[in-house]
C-alpha cells in the first residue's frame, strides 16, 4: 500500500474516532542514568512509578520500560503527585498539573510542606535522575588493629612503654659525665618520692616535655642544681 | 568493640536510656538470621501458564504463569526456582471468582509476553521481566492477539473499541470502534491474515462477527450468523482456532468464522464443565469434567474444524477420576496428555490408547486442578514428557516422565490466618519441676532432685561432645545446624497458616521457612470469609474455625489433627478465645451474629472455670450489620451453650463505616509505667488492657473518626477526627502500651500517606500517677474525669502503607518498632517508637532537658531510612498483607513474620541486641589476647622485679 494512502486512512480512522476523545492528557518521562546510577539496567525490574490523584480511580501506576521511560496515557484533569517507587534508589517527587485543555505543568515538590509550596518548573517530558543510591546494610565494627592503634589513649601508653625500655640504653650511650649528672637527678626525684612502684612516679608530662628536645632538658636539671 | 557488651550497658538499660540509634540488618547477619520465601500463588487459568522460550533460538524453555494473586512471572522448570516475577495490578485487588476472565497471559513473539489485567496490557521481556511498554485504557479488555507479521498488539475492549498497538514502541497504530459501543466484544481470532471480532450484540440478539483489516483497522465486513439467544453465553475460544464458541444449557455450539455455520455438540452445562484446547488450526480438543466434587468424571473429545466441518477424531475414555488434559506440539506431532493423581498418560492424535504411560511412585498430595506439558519424542520413538501440574492444594509440582522433580509450596501465597506457635512450650521446663520440689518436704524434695540429677546424668556424654563442638565453633565457622537445633534463644517458632484451598501448614522461622508439615482440612475451598480464625490453645495446640462452624484441634508441632467438631454456628457469628485463671485451659467463645441468640463455647467442659473467667468481664464483637461495637456479659449453661447478656453498645451515627478494629496484642507487657523527664519529673503512662482502636470512615465527608473504647464498659475514652482523607485507601492501625498508630492516605494540603501517633498518659499534669497505684482499678469505676490525656503528632510518609504491627519482647522493656509493609518499594519497614514521639519539640531546637530524655526536632517528612530501618533490606517482597511478631527468649529481640503473598521472617532487635553477643564478637580474638596478656605477665615480671630489688638495693 503507498504510503500516502495508509496515511490517508490513518487519518480517516482518527476521524472517526475523534469524537471519543477526550481533552485527557498524556503524562510521560523517563528515568536517566547520573554518576549514581550508571546503568538503567541496574534499576530492579518492579521499579515503577506512580500518579496518585486525589481519588484512589485516578491514581495510577505503571513499570518503568526498558529504555527507562513510562507513560502515563488518558489522564484528567487534576493535580497529582508523581513518584518514583524504588527500593535501591532515591528520587526526587514531583508535582503534576493537568489543565482541564490538556495542558501539562510540572513542578519539584518537597515533601512535608503544603501542596502549594511548588519548586522549580520543570519540562514536560520529566526527566528524572536518582538522588541517592539505598544502603541497606550497617557494616559490623570488627577488630581492626590498625583503628586501635589509632587511638590516642593506646599511642601515649606505646610511647609510654616504648619510652621505658628505651630509657636505659639511652642512659647507657651518654657519656659518663651527663649519666652520671642524670642518675644524680633520678636519685633525687626517687628520694623525694620513695615510695610506690617507678611507674606511678613517672612524669609523663615532663618526659615527654624533656625527651622533644635533649638539650634543653639538661639546662633545666642544671638549673634546678 | 568490646565496650558494646559492657556491663554498664545493662546499668543503662535499667534507667531507661535506651540508644536512640534504631538499627537494622548488619551485613553478616543478612540473608541468615531472615529467610523469603517468594511465591507466585496458585496458576489461575490452564491457558495462562505456559512454556514459552525466554530468547528466540535458545533452546530450552521456562515455565510462565499468571497466578491468582495476579502475579506473572518465570519459573525455571529444571529447579523450579523463580526467574523473575511482577505484580499486575499493584495489589490492589482481592480475589474473586471472576478474576481469570479479567486477567490473562499471552505468549508473543521475540521472547516477549503479554501481561492483560482489567484496563492495563503490559509487554514484558520474557527473559528479565522488564516491562518493554504498558498502557492502560479507560476500559476493560476483552482479548488480545499478537501479529507476527505486521508487529502489532491489537486489543478489543469490552464496548467493541479495537486498538493497534506496535509491539516495539507500545504507541496506538490505528483505533476503530466496532458499533455503537452497546455490543460486548468477547473474542479475537486470527484466521487466514484476517481479523475476526465476535461481539454479542444484546438488541438483536445475535452473533455478531467483524472482519478488520490487521493493517489499517477498516472495518471489512460484517456478518450476522445463527440465533443467539439470551441464555446463550461465550466459552472462551483458543485464537487460532477458525471457530467462536458459546454455549446454552445443552449445548456447546461452534459458530465457522465468517459464516452462518453453526455446530453444536451436546452436553449438559449444569453437570459438566469444559475447555477448549488448540495448538494448531484445524484440530479443537475439548476437556470435560463434572461440576461436582462427589462424583469426579473426566472425559476428552478431538475434532477436525478443517472447511468448514466439524468432525469427531478420538474421544478418550470416560474415567471416574479428576484427570486433567494438555496439548502438546513438540515439533514431531501434538500430543494429548492426560494426568491425574497416579500416572501421566500420553496420546497422540489418532488413537484413543496412550502411547505411553508413566506411573508416579507415590500417590500425588491432591487432584490436579490443571497441566501444562512438554512432550518429547526421541529418534528412537521413546517418549519423554515434562508436565507443570497445579494441584488442588494450591501448590505447583513438575513431573518428568514418572518422577516428581520439583513442588513449589503456592499455597502459601492464598494464606487466609497465621498463628505464631512455640516449639519449646510443649516441653515440661525445669522451672515447674524445681516448683514442685519446692512444694514438697524436705526429705521427699532431696530424694527428687538426686534421683533427677542422676537421670540427667543421661545427657552428660552429648553434654561433652555438644562442648567440644562448640570450642571448636570457636576457631572454625559456627555449625549453624546444630545452633538452630539447640536454639537457645528461643528463635525456633512454627507458623500454622490456613490457606485458602483447605490446608493447614506450619512453617519453621529458624529454618528458612521450610515447610514442617501440611494437612488438609477436607474442604475443597475456603476464602478469607469463611475462616473464623486460627487460635493459639497452649502446649502447641492450634484450634481452626471456620464459618460453617466446623472446628479443628491441631497438634502444632507434627502436625496431628486431634480432633473435628461442627457446632451449628452461624457464619456471622464472632469468635474469640478465654483463658481460664485457674489452669491452662483454654475456650472458644462464639458470639452469634444475631442479638439475643445463645453462644457457644468449645470445649464443653469445665463449666465452672469458665463461668469464673467470664466473671467481671465483658466480650465485645461487631454489632449486628457492624454498625458498632457490643460488649455482652456471658454465662455458661450445660451443653456448650452462652448465656448472653448486652452490656454496653456502641452505635455508629448513620453513613460511618468500620475500617479498623485494633486491639493490644496479647503478649503486651509494660516495663516501666511512667516516662522521666528531663527535669526529673513523671509523666505516668495509661495503661488499661481493654483498649480498643475503631476507626470509622464517611466516604460522603471523607472523613476518618478515630474512637478509643474500653472494651469492658464501653466508655470513649479518646475521640479524633481526620478531615480531607481518602477514604477508598486502607486505613491501618497497631495499638501497645498507652499508644496507637494508625496510617491513612490524606488529600489535604500535605498530600500523600500520613503516619499519626497518639501517646496517653493518665493527666496532662507531670507526677500524678492517677489510679494507676490503686491496687484493684475496674473500668466501670474510673470517674469521668479519669480519661486520659493524649498527646498526638503527624507524620509524611513517601508511600501508602498496607500494614502495620508492633514488634514484642518477653519483658516490654526494650523499645518498641513500629513494622510497617511499603508495597510500592516491597519493603518491610521498622520505625522505632523515639522517633514517632508526639513529645518531639515542634519548631525549635529541643532544650536540654528534653535533649536528656532524647527527644529532638520534630520534622513532619519521615523518609524512607533503608539503612536504619530496612528489615528485608534487599530482599523484594510482594504482597504481605498481614505482620505478625512474638518474643523470643531474650529480652532484646522480637520474631517478626509477614505474610499475605511472600512469606518474609525475621529477628529484630531495636534497641540494638543488648543481651547477646554479635556474630561479629570474635572469641578467637578474645581469648588469643589473654593469653597474650598473661604471657605478657610472665616476661615482664621477673624484669619488673629485678629493676624494684634493684632500685632498693641502689637507694
Amino acid at each position: 500500500m503507498p504510503p500516502l494512502q495508509l496515511l490517508l486512512l490513518r487519518l480517516a480512522s482518527l476521524v472517526l474516532v475523534l469524537p471519543f476523545l477526550t481533552s485527557a492528557a498524556t503524562v510521560a518521562g523517563s528515568i536517566k542514568p547520573n554518576v549514581i546510577l550508571p546503568s538503567l539496567a541496574i534499576l530492579p525490574p518492579s521499579t515503577t512509578v506512580t500518579l496518585s490523584g486525589d481519588l484512589l480511580e485516578d491514581s495510577r501506576t505503571s513499570h518503568i520500560f526498558a529504555n527507562g521511560a513510562f507513560r502515563f496515557q488518558d489522564v484528567n484533569p487534576g493535580s497529582y503527585l508523581l513518584e518514583v517507587n524504588c527500593r535501591t534508589h532515591i528520587f526526587p517527587s514531583m508535582r503534576v498539573d493537568v489543565s482541564p485543555d490538556g495542558l501539562v505543568e510540572i513542578y519539584q515538590t518537597f515533601r512535608g510542606n503544603e501542596w502549594t509550596n511548588k519548586g522549580e518548573r520543570k519540562p514536560h517530558p520529566i526527566d528524572f535522575y536518582p538522588t541517592k543510591a539505598s544502603e541497606f546494610y550497617i557494616a559490623r565494627e570488627g577488630f581492626n588493629p590498625m583503628k586501635l592503634l589509632s587511638n590516642p589513649m593506646i599511642l601515649i601508653a606505646i610511647v609510654a612503654i616504648g619510652g621505658m625500655t628505651l630509657m636505659p640504653k639511652m642512659v647507657e650511650n651518654m657519656d659518663p659525665e651527663t649519666r652520671a649528672e642524670f642518675e644524680k637527678q633520678q636519685q633525687s626525684s626517687m628520694l623525694a618520692n620513695p615510695q610506690g612502684n617507678p611507674l606511678q612516679s613517672f612524669d609523663m608530662a615532663g618526659y615527654l616535655a624533656g625527651s622533644s628536645s635533649k638539650k634543653s632538658g639538661t639546662p633545666s636539671g642544671s638549673k634546678r642544681k | 568493640m568490646w565496650a558494646r557488651h559492657n556491663p554498664l550497658h545493662y546499668l543503662l538499660l535499667a534507667g531507661s536510656l535506651l540508644s536512640s540509634s534504631c538499627r537494622a540488618v548488619f551485613k553478616d547477619e543478612a540473608f541468615q538470621t531472615d529467610f523469603h520465601v517468594p511465591l507466585f500463588g496458585t496458576g489461575l487459568d490452564p491457558s495462562s501458564t505456559f512454556f514459552h522460550q525466554a530468547t528466540t533460538g535458545k533452546a530450552g524453555s521456562l515455565l510462565y504463569t499468571l497466578s491468582n494473586r495476579l502475579i506473572i512471572g518465570a519459573i525455571n522448570p529444571k529447579d523450579g526456582s523463580q526467574v523473575w516475577r511482577q505484580q499486575l495490578g499493584q495489589g490492589s485487588v482481592s480475589e474473586t471468582e471472576e478474576l481469570s476472565k479479567l486477567a490473562w497471559l499471552r505468549k508473543s513473539k521475540d521472547g516477549r509476553i503479554v501481561s492483560v489485567f482489567d484496563k492495563a496490557i503490559a509487554l514484558w521481556d520474557a527473559a528479565s521481566g522488564r516491562a518493554i511498554w504498558e498502557y492502560t485504557a479507560n476500559l476493560q479488555v476483552a482479548d488480545v492477539i499478537t501479529l507476527e507479521n505486521e508487529n502489532l498488539l491489537i486489543v478489543a475492549f469490552i464496548g467493541g473499541e479495537v486498538k493497534a498497538i506496535g509491539l516495539g514502541t507500545g504507541d496506538v497504530v490505528w483505533e476503530t470502534l466496532i458499533g455503537e459501543g452497546r455490543d460486548t466484544a468477547s473474542n479475537l481470532n486470527l484466521f487466514d491474515g484476517k481479523l475476526y471480532l465476535t461481539l454479542d450484540t444484546p438488541a438483536i440478539k445475535e452473533l455478531k462477527t467483524v472482519i478488520i483489516s490487521p493493517v489499517t483497522g477498516a472495518q471489512l465486513e460484517e456478518l450476522y450468523a445463527g440465533v443467539f439467544h439470551a441464555s446463550d453465553s461465550h466459552v472462551p475460544t483458543p485464537q487460532l482456532l477458525p471457530v467462536t464458541a458459546f454455549k446454552d444449557a445443552e449445548h456447546l455450539k461452534l459458530n465457522f468464522l465468517g459464516t452462518r455455520n453453526t455446530k453444536s455438540i451436546s452436553v449438559d452445562n449444569n453437570v459438566h464443565d469444559y475447555r477448549l484446547h488448540a495448538i494448531s488450526t484445524d484440530l479443537v480438543f475439548i476437556e470435560y469434567w463434572s461440576k461436582s466434587a462427589e462424583t469426579p468424571t473426566s472425559w476428552a473429545d478431538i475434532y477436525s474444524v478443517k472447511g468448514g466441518v466439524l468432525k469427531k477424531i478420538v474421544d478418550l475414555p470416560y474415567e471416574n477420576d479428576f484427570s486433567v488434559f494438555s496439548l502438546s506440539d513438540s515439533g514431531s506431532g501434538i500430543f494429548v496428555t492426560r494426568a491425574n493423581r497416579a500416572e501421566i498418560r500420553v496420546y497422540d492424535t489418532e488413537s484413543k490408547t496412550p502411547i505411553k504411560t508413566y506411573e508416579l511412585p507415590k500417590l500425588l498430595p491432591a487432584n490436579p486442578l490443571h497441566v501444562v506439558t512438554e512432550v518429547v519424542k526421541r529418534r528412537d520413538g521413546a517418549i519423554a514428557v515434562r508436565a507443570a501440574l497445579t494441584l488442588a492444594d494450591g501448590n505447583l509440582i513438575l513431573i518428568r516422565n514418572d518422577q516428581v522433580v520439583w513442588t513449589r509450596q503456592e499455597s502459601l501465597a492464598s494464606a487466609v490466618a497465621a498463628e505464631f506457635v512455640d516449639v519449646h512450650e510443649v516441653e515440661d521446663t525445669l522451672e515447674k519441676v524445681l516448683h514442685a520440689e519446692e512444694s514438697s518436704n524436705i526429705v521427699t524434695a532431696y530424694v527428687k532432685r538426686l534421683t533427677r540429677h542422676i537421670e540427667e546424668l543421661k545427657y552428660l556424654p552429648g553434654w561433652i561432645a555438644g562442648f567440644q563442638q562448640s570450642i571448636l565453633a570457636i576457631l572454625g565457622q559456627p555449625n549453624k545446624a546444630a545452633d538452630s537445633a539447640k536454639d537457645p534463644f528461643g528463635y525456633r517458632k512454627f507458623v500454622v497458616m490456613v490457606t485458602r484451598f483447605g490446608w493447614v501448614t506450619a512453617i519453621d522461622t529458624a529454618d528458612q521457612g521450610q515447610i514442617v508439615w501440611s494437612i488438609p482440612l477436607l474442604k475443597n475451598q475456603i476464602m478469607e470469609k469463611d475462616i473464623k480464625g486460627i487460635f493459639h490453645f497452649g502446649k502447641g495446640v492450634v484450634v481452626v474455625m471456620l464459618s460453617s462452624g466446623d472446628i479443628y484441634k491441631i497438634d502444632a508441632i507434627n502436625g496431628k489433627g486431634l480432633k473435628k467438631t461442627a457446632l451449628q454456628t452461624l457464619p456471622s457469628a464472632s469468635v474469640m478465645t478465654v483463658e481460664s485463671k485457674k489452669g491452662d485451659s483454654r475456650w472458644l467463645v462464639i458470639v452469634p451474629g444475631k442479638e439475643g441468640a445463645k453462644g457457644w463455647f468449645w470445649p464443653d467442659e469445665k463449666e465452672s472455670e469458665l463461668e469464673l473467667a467470664l466473671q467481671n468481664t465483658t466480650i465485645s464483637r461487631k454489632c449486628e450489620g457492624s454498625k458498632g461495637i457490643c460488649g455482652y456479659t456471658a454465662k455458661p449453661t450445660v451443653g456448650g451453650r452462652l448465656i448472653l447478656s448486652p452490656a454496653w453498645s456502641f452505635r455508629l451515627p448513620a453513613g460511618q463505616t468500620i475500617v479498623s478494629l485494633t486491639t493490644r496484642p496479647v503478649h503486651d507487657p509494660i516495663a516501666s509505667i511512667g516516662k522521666v523527664m528531663g527535669n526529673r519529673s513523671v509523666m505516668y503512662k495509661y495503661i488499661n488492657p481493654h483498649l480498643v482502636l475503631l476507626i470509622t470512615a464517611s466516604p460522603k465527608t471523607n472523613t476518618l473518626y478515630i474512637y478509643l473504647l474500653d472494651s469492658i464498659s464501653g466508655a470513649v475514652l479518646n475521640t479524633s477526627i481526620q478531615t480531607e482523607a481518602d477514604t477508598s485507601r486502607p486505613v491501618v492501625a497497631t495499638m501497645s502500651e498507652n499508644w496507637y498508630i494508625y496510617s491513612f492516605y490524606s488529600k489535604s494540603i500535605a498530600k500523600g500517606a500520613h503516619i499519626v501517633v497518639t501517646d496517653f498518659y493518665t493527666s496532662q499534669a507531670r507526677n500524678d500517677p492517677g489510679n494507676l497505684l490503686n491496687e484493684n482499678i475496674s473500668s466501670y469505676n474510673q470517674p469521668r474525669s479519669a480519661t486520659p490525656y493524649g498527646i498526638s503528632q503527624a507524620f509524611v510518609f513517601p508511600h501508602p502503607i498496607t500494614s502495620l504491627a508492633t514488634t514484642t519482647t518477653r519483658q516490654g522493656i526494650t523499645t518498641r518498632s513500629v513494622l510497617l509493609f511499603v508495597p510500592r518499594i516491597g519493603s518491610l519497614l521498622s520505625i522505632n517508637k523515639r522517633i514517632l514521639e508526639p513529645r518531639r519539640p515542634v519548631g525549635r531546637d529541643p532544650t536540654n532537658d528534653e535533649k536528656e530524655e532524647g527527644l529532638f526536632k520534630y520534622e513532619p517528612f519521615l523518609g524512607i531510612d533503608h539503612q536504619g530501618g530496612s528489615l528485608s533490606h534487599a530482599r523484594e517482597l510482594i504482597g504481605v498483607s498481614s505482620i505478625i511478631t512474638t518474643p523470643s527468649l531474650l529480652e532484646s529481640t522480637s520474631i517478626v513474620v509477614g505474610w499475605g503473598l511472600d512469606i518474609f521472617g525475621t529477628r529484630t532487635s531495636p534497641s540494638a541486641a543488648f543481651d547477646v553477643l554479635g556474630s561479629g564478637f570474635n572469641k578467637l580474638a578474645l581469648i588469643g589476647s589473654v593469653v597474650a596478656v598473661g604471657f605478657g605477665t610472665m616476661f615482664l615480671r621477673p624484669m619488673v622485679r629485678k629493676k624494684q630489688i634493684g632500685q632498693r638495693w641502689s637507694q
